[in-house]
């Protein structure tokens, strides 16, 4: 699943596999903060609706 | 477009990461302001300005507090100075429309209304503007939010909101008292 | 590609000017920076835990009564010396350092950062006698018409003024280094301090305008009063973007050092290009967004400034994104594996590493909480509640703060030419700002969602329901936390600036992060100053333009505040 692992011989040799690292640990950390900010967000804005109108 | 991506460097990954940012706040943005233009959940606005040196003399401020304007409506004036509010109570029948003006005669202040959604800004020269109707029963202290020199942790009055009984009891019980001090004097 | 004028076996040499050995007076100026910041900071952070203690019903500021008079006095300095005076300093002092070895050249006209660090200085002493004599208990807001002594306000200007003429020196050495690089792009630590730098410029107008043609007067007796209003705009049209101020340094680390430090490489060179120009144009027009509650600004206004608001979040999220990427290429290069198990595999035995690791955690909740103050009628449910002190306690005093911590764990060394003291103790100090600002944070945020005012000695306020007590608690426990990390930071600087000089090779390198892809691969228009110039002060004029006409044309100076002092 993770490509750039076998080579840990110094990477300026090669560029191309650097170019096509994929940051899916990035991606999976990303995915849980959205969760998480529409959560917690969530949470405020239904305290703001519970509370009422202000015209 | 995609010529600049490509000069750009962005990864396919980084790219839909921008795209769900993006969507994000969108959405973000179309939920409060839904809920601010067509729900009714606004932020206070522009009003009138006034002056700070004479606003308590000048009607209807120099008489600050409560009253019926129409049944079931009400509007309030509340003076904010270091280190009080006046008044310090406001007694409003459950389910009353309430619309609340403040405005400071000396320094910035704060008027939040616990467990409710008035929170406004308190600043001399303007005046601030929210309604709310209260809809439970109950005692909802206002706070003073915005630091006023020593004794601004001191500084709060209250609603009470009691039941359309009550507040009649309450009402005629005030006039009778202030139809008592007019035979007096 | 532009970049064939350049043959490739340039591009090793081009690699940051990593060549260029800071001078001995350099290094010294630098270290002078940091040295009054540091100094700013323990000073500063000694009051946040009187403040927490109080929540609790401990009050210390008696035993102070005779150096140290109220509350509020603490607070005025907590605020003006940990959120301008530390950060100011250690910013220009830091950005000194990035524009020098980022562009491998010294500064084109020492003489004039010289000038500015001097003045910045005056105007920090000139300001701490007010403070210090309890006649500027304003906060670091100073709302008019709370009246401070004159003496605080053109102190307040000369530390602008100074930072200014300092971001001067860095704008003409980047010139100088143009001039003589034709199609080169700028490395990228000098042009994000250099970026800063300028958002600085444009950003500070508010308060200076607002000092120099209200306050200043007024404090003087050459006017009766202020226009509250109009000072608040003022206000806060540099008030938020002194937030990005004090982030980009930062974020000029995460991107720029951090990488370097685990192991890795910045995962995009012009996306993190790209979040500067973006954070220099949309930064300055959102300060309606701190006046959402405000009488006086139309909704629409408030509404157009959240809006833009969003938008400077959008550059924070790319943010988290090549950061985190730039992190996990590191951890992964350094044998990490798996989804998550890569983090363990970042270097988290460097102290450095992990301060500012620590520190872009906490950010990522400081930015879901700073989106909600944000989010227009949100607002009024956290407009002036312990919330919002809870939020900046996450941004500026951890985010940002911590990471300065962590890159003064490098950088004192090697201005010094000394070994960091006790590295595992600096471990320790990163671990609980850390574990103390997550329980003081939380607790704030909670409070402020019960509805407690802010800076409210909430342990004397008569209404404080017992209802808070777990929370109060919760916050003086943090504070007590944090009270203990930052005496061991200071006291690490102080060992290590004092300690015995070490030989070269242990001290360490300014860590400069190498970006995956050739930077002159990145687009030319990312390395102008031009165009994004032009598009802020457009954007300024149309965000700001008709609000400060109207505000300014119907201006009345009669606030002249209470005739006693109030505090």
């Amino acid at each position: 699943m993770n490509a750039p692992a076998p080579d840990p011989a110094p990477g300026e040799a090669d560029p191309p596999a650097e170019e096509h690292f994929k940051p899916s640990g990035t991606i999976f950390l990303l995915t849980c903060y959205v969760a998480v900010v529409i959560l917690l967000w969530l949470s405020v804005y239904l305290i703001l609706l519970s509370r009422g109108v202000t015209v | 477009m995609t010529g600049e991506r490509k000069k750009m460097g962005i990864d396919p990954y980084e790219r839909r990461w921008m795209i769900v940012s993006i969507a994000l706040l969108v959405a973000f943005a179309a939920t409060v302001g839904i809920a601010g233009f067509a729900m009714g959940f606004d932020l206070p606005g522009q009003d009138e300005r006034v002056d700070p040196q004479t606003v308590a003399t000048t009607p209807p401020w120099d008489e600050p507090g409560v009253r019926e304007i129409s049944p079931g409506v009400y509007e309030a004036y509340v003076i904010a100075q270091a280190w009080s509010f006046s008044p310090r109570e406001i007694v409003v029948p459950k389910g009353a429309e309430v619309t609340i003006y403040v405005t400071s005669i000396d320094l910035q202040h704060g008027f939040k209304i616990t467990d409710t959604n008035v929170n406004m800004q308190v600043v001399p020269g303007e005046v601030s503007r929210l309604r709310y109707t209260f809809d439970e029963l109950g005692e909802f202290p206002y706070l003073c939010t915005e630091y006023c020199g020593r004794g601004h942790a001191a500084m709060f009055g209250q609603v009470r909101v009691v039941s359309q009984e009550d507040y009649e009891a309450s009402q005629a019980e005030a006039a009778a008292a202030d139809a008592g001090t007019e035979e007096g004097q | 590609m532009t970049a064939t004028d350049t043959p490739p076996s340039a591009a090793p040499e081009r690699r940051w000017g990593n060549g260029y050995e800071l001078t001995k007076q350099e290094k010294r100026f630098i270290a002078g920076h940091v040295y009054v910041a540091v100094l700013a900071l323990t000073v500063g952070s000694l009051f946040g835990p009187l403040q927490s203690f109080e929540y609790s019903g401990i009050d210390l500021y008696g035993l102070l009564d005779p150096v140290i008079k109220s509350y509020y006095q603490g607070l005025s300095l907590h605020g003006v010396l940990n959120a301008l005076v530390w950060t100011t300093f250690f910013i220009v002092g830091f950005t000194t350092l990035a524009v020098i070895k980022g562009l491998g050249r010294p500064l084109s006209h020492p003489k004039l950062n010289l000038a500015g660090f001097w003045v910045m200085v005056a105007g920090l002493l000139m300001a701490a006698v007010p403070l210090l004599t309890n006649t500027a208990t304003v906060l670091y807001t100073f709302y008019a018409p709370l009246k401070a002594n004159w003496a605080f306000y053109l102190g307040l200007v000369l530390v602008v003024v100074g930072s200014w003429i300092s971001g001067w020196g860095f704008m003409l050495t980047l010139a100088a280094w143009r001039k003589d690089h034709p199609g080169e792009r700028s490395p990228f630590i000098a042009m994000a301090g250099v970026v800063n730098a300028a958002m600085w410029q444009v950003a500070t107008l508010g308060v200076a305008v607002s000092i120099l043609t209200m306050l200043l007067p007024w404090t003087l007796g050459l006017t009766d009063g202020t226009d509250p209003k109009l000072s608040r705009t003022y206000f806060w049209f540099t008030g938020h973007p002194l937030v990005y101020f004090w982030l980009l340094p930062a974020y000029l680390s995460w991107y720029g050092m951090l990488p370097k430090q685990a192991g890795g490489k910045l995962f995009s060179d012009s996306l993190a290009r790209f979040s500067f120009w973006m954070f220099f144009i949309v930064s300055v027009p959102v300060g309606f967004h701190h006046q959402f509650t405000d009488p006086g600004v139309p909704q629409a206004w408030k509404f157009i400034h959240a809006l833009l608001t969003y938008s400077v979040f959008f550059p924070s999220l790319l943010t988290a994104f090549t950061v985190i990427a730039s992190l996990e290429y590191g951890a992964r290069k350094r044998g990490g594996t798996g989804l998550v198990g890569w983090i363990r595999a970042l270097p988290w035995s460097d102290p450095s590493v992990t301060a500012q690791l620590l520190a872009a955690i906490l950010f990522l909740f400081g930015g879901v909480s700073g989106l909600t103050n944000a989010s227009y009628n949100l607002n009024l449910v956290v407009h002036n509640t312990a919330w919002v002190p809870g939020h900046f306690h996450l941004t500026v005093a951890t985010a940002v703060t911590l990471s300065f911590i962590g890159i003064c764990y490098w950088m004192v060394p090697y201005l010094t030419g000394k070994a960091l003291w006790r590295p595992k103790v600096a471990l320790f100090q990163a671990w609980s700002w850390f574990v103390g600002m997550i329980i003081f944070s939380n607790a704030m945020h909670m409070l402020g969602l019960l509805g407690a005012p802010r800076r409210t000695p909430l342990g004397e306020a008569p209404y404080t329901p017992d209802s808070w007590d777990g929370h109060l608690m919760r916050v003086s426990i943090g504070g007590a936390i944090l009270l203990v990390s930052v005496l061991t930071f200071t006291t690490i600087i102080w060992k290590t600036a004092r300690g015995p000089a070490v030989a070269p090779e242990l001290v360490p390198e300014v860590p400069i992060a190498e970006s995956l892809r050739d930077p002159q691969q990145t687009p030319e228009w990312l390395d102008r100053f031009k165009p994004w110039l032009i598009g802020a002060v457009v954007l300024l004029v149309i965000a700001y333009g008709p609000q400060l006409v109207d505000q300014i044309l119907h201006m009345s100076l009669n606030a002249p505040g209470p005739d006693f002092t109030p505090w």
